[in-house]
């Protein structure tokens, strides 16, 4: 009795800690017009305080959210930062002259940043500055401008180079993700493919089929995805060039062509292929158009994906009686099992230095994405839902993308890598899944 | 090398199950036409159990296949697990090695002095530093405390100690050289250069210093019995020491 009882009262607890988050969350939940919405669910208790002052502006500017608001949003969605509330800063500086190291401090923040905003001609431009409370030193002071039709791409520049004057880490505010969205049922359902910022604004549709779209990968420069589309009935791999909307296909066998994910260096794909009897993972050369067959075994081979610098493979393949990851040193070479503990553990995502490696792993009854350590081979589970599935990884490897369900409801949730801070991006209408985080992109 | 060896194990097999079959049908080709459709249909089941017979062998050998990853992953583990256990063992043979030689010539010490003086630790005149010596002390001090050039500190500390042995100030290079060690962090070495200090110099100015602060390295090492012990012993040898404050206040918020 007592044990429900106090599981009740965190349960209470956490649902007005999210609404907390909700309410200073509220300006980005405001513009409805986005397909996804924004929710923090948790915060990290380690986050940085930095307070980031409304920018002073001069000229007209566009209507809509203020540049500092959502880099602010920014911040506090990265789990890693605890921005102040603009309500209790005692004065509202715009520049270092104007900045009083002592106020901050009293009110213990470790950084503050500032900022002014000018209408120059149709383009907004920042000048801003980042400041070191406790060393009350500037260590960030730049400009930049875009139309002002586009102060989300401002804003979301300035939280990268803000991020990485602090944590030394690039920044993925600026980088894109890629979902797909089904909304009806039966025979009015409807699949698209989007493509929107991490928070979920600016969504854009893509495609949009009856039939299922499935796995979308972003190549290295972010121009092109591959993905899975079943609309002509059966799966084929299609690459999508997004400036142009042009289509080509990438694979178009007999049988089963699924889970194309790039190299490194754009210029192959890897693929899973049963044009020869069974599910195995293959390379198709972009340029020629060659295709090579990496694995050869009579069990299932799938779910392929390169390692940070382009040499070895991870898959996975029920070779050994369930779903389980592998590793290629080299294309061709013998595979060697990742994962051991649990009878399932399959679609690895591996960061982009090579440390960890991310899969979906099944523990009790539940499915949970796992980090592991790829040098200690530890293994810990980022997520706390119990339904995951479909990791991805941002581009600096703090953050983690990955569908669930909620309320019967397919949502996406973003974790830090460390599993401490969460924020959950349902669709308005439907559900949503299939997320990948695409690339930087300079 | 499995594949041969699953190949070898099915071939005789089928050929065996087709034999069977074979002899079971073996009627003369003369007769009518029903006895062709009895040897396809005898045919298509002996392909089924066939098929059944495959699926049932690539279960096992796919339930193999995962016992054996698993016991090579086991013994790897096990196999590190060795060695770990190994090199922790070799340590603390070589630390209670020392302790011992380190008794045992501090023993000697003392029953050599027991003749000529009282019960007391005995406080040894250390050999008082000249210019030059003093000089050099006082640049590594200053590498350490202003630039913080650690490692090259720590490569004069060693030189240091070889030139200018058993002095007053060969002491505090000791014990300075574990300060580098715990700043850097190499707690090993840290621990190692204040127990230098604690051991062999128990009765210089700087030893009530150096067994705080070995207490400190032995508690970020994650020994912390040990570390606890190390501040009783501030207290209990160095009671008006400025350490004996510090180690005061570590117990009392450990």
């Amino acid at each position: 009795m007592h044990k429900s009882n106090n599981s009740r009262h965190g349960l209470a607890k956490r649902h007005l800690t999210a609404i907390g988050w909700l309410l200073v969350m509220c300006f980005v939940a405001s513009s409805a017009r986005a397909e996804l919405l924004i929710r923090i669910t948790e915060g990290a208790n380690s986050a940085i305080p930095v307070a980031v002052v409304p920018f002073a502006e001069s000229g007209a500017m566009p209507a809509g959210d203020k540049v500092s608001s959502i880099v602010q949003a920014d911040l506090t969605m990265s789990g890693e930062f605890k921005p102040l509330d603009p309500s209790k800063m005692l004065s509202l500086p715009s520049e270092r002259s104007e900045v009083y190291f002592r106020d901050w401090r009293m009110l213990g923040q470790r950084y503050v940043l500032v900022g002014q905003l000018s209408n120059n001609g149709g383009r907004v431009e920042a000048r801003y500055e980042l400041f070191d409370v406790n060393r009350e030193q500037r260590i960030l002071g730049a400009t930049a401008a875009a139309p002002s039709g586009n102060v989300r791409s401002l804003a979301h520049h300035i939280s990268d180079r803000v991020y990485e004057a602090i944590t030394g880490e690039p920044g993925a505010f600026s980088t894109k993700l890629a979902y797909v969205t089904l909304s009806g049922t039966g025979k009015n359902s409807v699949y698209r493919l989007h493509v929107s910022d991490i928070d979920g604004q600016r969504s854009k549709v893509r495609l949009e089929s009856a039939e299922p779209i499935l796995s979308p990968a972003w190549s290295p420069d972010g121009k092109k995805l591959a993905y899975v589309s079943f609309e002509t009935g059966k799966p084929v791999i299609y690459i999508h060039e997004l400036a142009t909307g042009k289509r080509t296909k990438a694979a178009d066998f007999p049988g089963l062509n699924s889970a194309p994910a790039w190299s490194p260096d754009g210029q192959s794909l890897l693929m899973t292929l049963s044009k020869d009897g069974n599910a195995e993972v293959y390379e198709k050369n972009l340029a020629s158009g060659k295709i090579t067959k990496l694995t050869n075994h009579w069990a299932i081979d799938t779910e392929a994906a390169w390692d940070h610098n382009g040499k070895g493979v991870f898959f996975t393949s029920d070779r050994s009686g369930g779903p389980q990851i592998y590793y290629m040193e080299r294309p061709g070479a013998e595979a060697r099992r990742i994962t051991f503990g649990s009878r399932y553990n399959a679609r690895a995502r591996p960061d982009s230095k090579g440390e960890f490696l991310y899969y979906v792993h099944q523990r009790d009854r539940s499915f949970h994405i796992a980090r592991r350590n790829l040098k200690t081979d530890e293994e810990f589970i980022v997520t706390r839902t119990g339904t995951d599935e479909s990791p991805s990884v941002s581009p600096n490897g703090r953050m983690l993308i990955y569908a669930n369900e909620q309320g019967g409801k397919g949502v996406l949730t973003v974790v830090s890598a460390d599993g401490g801070a969460a924020y959950s991006l349902p669709a308005s209408e439907g559900e949503v899944r299939e997320p990948a985080w695409g690339p930087i992109t300079r | 090398m499995r594949h041969t060896l699953m190949a070898a194990v099915l071939i005789p097999l089928g050929f065996g199950l087709a034999g069977a079959v074979f002899a079971q049908s073996s009627t003369p080709a003369y007769q009518n036409a029903a006895s062709e459709a009895q040897r396809n249909a005898g045919n298509s089941q002996a392909t089924a159990e066939l098929f059944y017979m495959i699926q049932q062998l690539q279960g096992d050998v796919r339930r193999l296949q995962g016992k054996v990853e698993e016991q090579q992953y086991e013994i790897r583990k096990l196999q590190q697990q060795g060695r770990d256990r190994y090199v922790d063992l070799d340590q603390r043979i070589l630390d209670l090695s020392k302790t011992l030689e380190e008794k045992a010539s501090s023993s000697r010490g003392e029953t050599g002095s027991a003749a000529s003086s009282s019960a007391k630790p005995e406080v040894r005149n250390y050999r008082s530093p000249d210019e030059e010596e003093r000089k050099t002390y006082n640049k590594i001090i200053d590498l350490i405390r202003n630039e913080k050039a650690y490692d090259e500190a720590i490569t004069q500390l060693y030189e240091f100690v070889d030139k200018y042995p058993e002095g007053d100030l060969t002491v505090n290079a000791y014990y300075w050289l574990g300060e580098v060690y715990l700043a850097k962090p190499q707690l090993e070495q840290a621990k190692q250069a204040f127990t230098i200090v604690a051991t062999r110099y128990d009765d210089h100015r700087k030893a009530a210093d150096a067994v705080y602060k070995l207490g400190v390295t032995l508690d970020k090492l994650g020994e912390k019995g040990e570390a606890k012990r190390r501040m009783q012993m501030v207290l209990d040898h160095y009671p008006d020491s400025s350490a004996a404050d510090l180690a005061r206040k570590f117990l009392g918020e450990g």
